[in-house]
């Protein structure tokens, strides 16, 4: 059984001191003109290039190393040209929750979490016969012979039934869209900064029905980095420390490939879990949560995350409200997430949550921004992080 | 296809639905597995189902994903009487006609690809043909 004492020790222990990512929507670009700059290890090494100046730490003080998807953790220490006391593999889901536990264990004491992704200039198939995450997911592949694949499809099945329980509409939906795609305007590093109407959202093309083109996440390249360490070293770096105050972790894989816990149950079961956690360990709420970064490779995550973690009970409302985009009570993905930022997997999200708290994000800046959450489930495989600043 | 789907295909080939059953607590496992994962059991029959079951969610298929299946189709979920989801294509009737719920029956038509594969149909669509 979770005991909250222990989680409670680990609270404000651990700090990121450093971020770094790469220039997307010039990336971007250069893809679309049919330029190859870089591979997965190129981005991924040049946002840690940006972290490590971003703390001031150099490379011979960082002792472990976890290597995102889609990097190999061997070839990234030697594409970094780094010997490490301790590494590890990790999506963004698990890399926090690794750092955090390595750190405070002692095997490493300042730890970097690097990501690298080439997936549009390489051209990663999210659906079809060898669709990217079958091995771990059956769903994406499974049903290939009825036409059935991809994760898009899976959540428009979803979304079809959760429309009509709930009485949301695909307008209601195209909120989600709308109020990242205005933040993403804000945010000079964001891909898609042109403003998005309800009649541009409407006429977008629907991918898997109900769920539209802008429904969809951005398929683009780039890389991550963050550099966590304790809270006693971070103090010596002279640097604004973002403290990790919050840990929420669900895993629900029973009947995954029926898609029963998806259709029947929305995952609510696994993300009431990842949220008791996650609140009771940074002893808040909801309503303590002045930023909201949701895992969005589909707009419907959104009320999904709103619903599950108890921002609400009934998210059209809230979608219709005005305050999740720029001004709002609740600004969600303020970046422009997934959406229309940049699809960075989870990864870009921590670095929002830290330029936020840090007061660093520009015209897309929450004033007084004190409290920032992470909500990530992808087929029933949540995480929840609290990050939080000193006041 | 893993190492245990084999006889599920088999067992469309020649018109018939079935699936895995537990012999020791008769918990149907679908996907096909190894083992039970209700009670651990290897052993298995494979049951036939009444090819009945409502219909939980569905998807319209406007991208191309795979070259021999052409867009638009119509993709179901459907909740067997015995309790399995089983995934497949929805014939017989548009999807502006669906309702959540529907009564729902497997059918199987003539093979157009590789296999011949289990679909679904309305149950009232099924009546007023026959």
């Amino acid at each position: 059984m979770p005991d909250p004492d222990r989680l409670a020790a680990l609270r404000d222990t651990v700090a990121i001191v450093g971020v770094g990512e790469t220039d997307y929507p010039a990336d971007y670009a250069r893809a679309r003109r049919g330029e190859r700059y870089q591979d997965a290890y190129g981005y991924a090494a040049i946002a840690f290039r940006r972290a490590l100046n971003d703390c001031g730490l150099s490379r011979n003080q960082i002792d472990g190393l976890i290597a995102g998807p889609s990097l190999a953790g061997e070839r990234l220490g030697e594409v970094l040209g780094m010997d490490v006391r301790w590494a590890d593999q990790a999506d963004a889901v698990q890399a926090m929750l690794k750092a955090a536990m390595a750190i405070h264990t002692g095997v490493a004491e300042c730890v970097a979490l690097v990501y690298g992704n080439d997936q549009r200039t390489g051209g990663t198939a999210y659906g079809g016969p060898n669709a990217m995450g079958g091995d771990r997911h059956l769903a994406y592949t499974y049903y290939a012979p009825w036409g059935l694949t991809s994760q898009g499809a899976l959540y428009a099945l979803l979304a079809n039934r959760y429309l009509a329980i709930t009485g949301l509409t695909e307008r209601d939906l195209g909120q989600v869209a709308l109020a990242q795609r205005a933040f993403a305007g804000l945010n000079p590093n964001a891909v898609m900064r042109e403003p998005l109407t309800m009649d541009d959202y409407l006429a977008g093309r629907y991918i898997c029905e109900p769920l539209r083109l802008y429904d969809y996440c951005l398929v683009n390249d780039g890389g991550v980095a963050l550099i966590v360490t304790t809270v006693e070293r971070a103090r010596a770096l002279n640097r604004p420390a973002v403290l990790l105050r919050g840990i929420g972790r669900s895993d629900h894989n029973r009947e995954a490939t029926s898609l029963r816990p998806r259709l029947e149950q929305f995952y609510r079961p696994a993300q009431r879990q990842a949220a008791e956690q996650v609140y009771a360990m940074a002893g808040l709420g909801p309503s303590d949560v002045d930023v909201l970064q949701v895992y969005d490779s589909f707009s419907i995550h959104v009320p999904l995350a709103l619903e599950g973690f108890g921002f609400c009970a009934d998210a059209a409302k809230l979608l219709n409200s005005g305050d999740l985009g720029p001004g709002g009570r609740l600004p969600v993905n303020t970046s422009g997430g997934h959406l229309s930022g940049s699809y960075m997997q989870g990864w870009g999200h921590q670095v929002e949550c830290v330029r936020q708290l840090r007061e660093e994000a520009g015209d897309r800046q929450i004033p007084g921004a004190r409290t920032a959450q992470y909500i990530s489930d992808v087929a029933g495989k949540v995480t929840s992080l609290i990050y939080g600043v000193r006041p | 296809m893993n190492l245990f789907d084999e006889p599920y295909w088999q067992y469309a080939e020649a018109g018939e639905l079935r699936l895995q059953q537990c012999v020791a607590c008769a918990s149907f496992r679908y996907p096909p597995a190894p083992i039970c994962p209700e009670c651990l059991t290897e052993e298995h029959d494979w049951a036939a189902l009444s090819g009945q079951g409502s219909l939980l969610a569905w998807t319209v298929f406007h991208r191309q994903y795979f070259p021999d299946i052409p867009v638009p189709y119509l993709v179901g979920a459907v909740v067997t009487a015995e309790g399995p989801i089983l995934i497949g294509n929805i014939v017989g009737l548009p999807a502006a006609d669906l309702t959540h719920g529907m009564p729902m029956s497997a059918v199987f038509p003539p093979s157009t690809g590789s296999r011949r594969l289990c679909q679904w149909t309305s149950r009232s669509s099924l009546e007023h043909r026959t």
